[in-house]
């Protein structure tokens, strides 16, 4: 089943993550991040944020065309929470070709540009979606 | 704008307008003449669209919060799934995603360490796709 579709593995392309982040903030119309829970943000683009159980992971999605479940694990620090919540968002928004069933790693949010060039991307767009570069 | 006889002269004055628009330099003799502090005016009104915009937002993400809340109570509210081994929930989860349509566009799954799964991560995944397939057994 892993092997299903899987989608092929290519360069990241940072600015698609970042492109992604400010139509979000656009279309939401919120000024500063901190105006709205993350959790908010993410039902208004379809995506229902839940805790779940991990063990290997932060969190993960589970998307189908335009609805998704983003199970986020327990114990992680608000800053931690709201990282991995929009880590999800950007695998949502900006992957939105391939259909994601994924458990992302405390790895992958960590970048690792060697693999999956679309981790990277889902870490651009959370950075901008956090923090963006006009109110840095 | 309660005076009926001030509002005429108003429209009377929009109407004039309408059909010779002032130039700047018209415009500002005018206003000078009628004593108005264009900056201040000017400041008025954009603190009250503001405060418009504001309270649009505010009404709008009040709406967004319950409409999570109501979503989230639901999700919650849908019975957990009976524990299996991790053979039988994989079983379960492929019979489920084969009921993903195919032939749309969304119909691509992939996993990161999906093989290592624990029982609890596989009965949640469980849950969320069925809530996203709106099945509810």
């Amino acid at each position: 089943m892993s092997s299903w579709n899987r989608p092929a593995r290519r360069e990241p392309i940072l600015a698609l993550g970042i492109q992604h982040a400010r139509a979000v903030r656009k279309e939401v119309g919120y000024a500063r991040p901190t105006e709205l829970e993350i959790e908010v943000i993410a039902h208004l683009r379809g995506a229902l944020v839940r805790a779940t159980p991990t063990t290997g992971s932060r969190a993960t999605l589970l998307r189908i065309g335009d609805r998704g479940v983003i199970g986020v694990a327990g114990g992680l620090s608000d800053g931690e929470r709201r990282w991995a919540i929009a880590h999800e968002l950007g695998h949502f928004e900006t992957h939105t070709n391939v259909s994601y069933l994924g458990l992302c790693t405390g790895e992958d949010l960590r970048t690792t540009y060697g693999s999956d060039g679309r981790e990277p991307e889902a870490n651009a767009f959370a950075a901008e979606l956090l923090l963006p570069e006009d109110l840095v | 704008m309660s005076d009926p006889k001030a509002r005429k002269d108003i429209e009377a004055l929009v109407e004039a307008l309408d059909d010779a628009p002032l130039d700047e330099a018209d415009a500002g003799d005018a206003v000078k003449r009628l004593g108005v502090d264009v900056k201040k005016w000017a400041g008025a009104i954009r603190q009250r669209v503001a405060a418009a915009d504001e309270s649009d937002r505010a009404a709008r993400f009040t709406e967004a919060r319950r409409a999570y809340a109501d979503d989230a109570a639901r999700y919650d509210a849908k019975k957990s799934e009976p524990k299996r081994s991790v053979e039988e929930q994989r079983a379960t989860m492929r019979t489920l995603m084969a009921r993903i349509p195919r032939e749309s566009a969304t119909a691509a799954v992939h996993f990161h360490k999906f093989e290592e799964a624990t029982e609890e991560e596989l009965a949640e995944m469980i849950k969320a796709l069925r809530h996203l397939l709106n099945e509810d057994e």
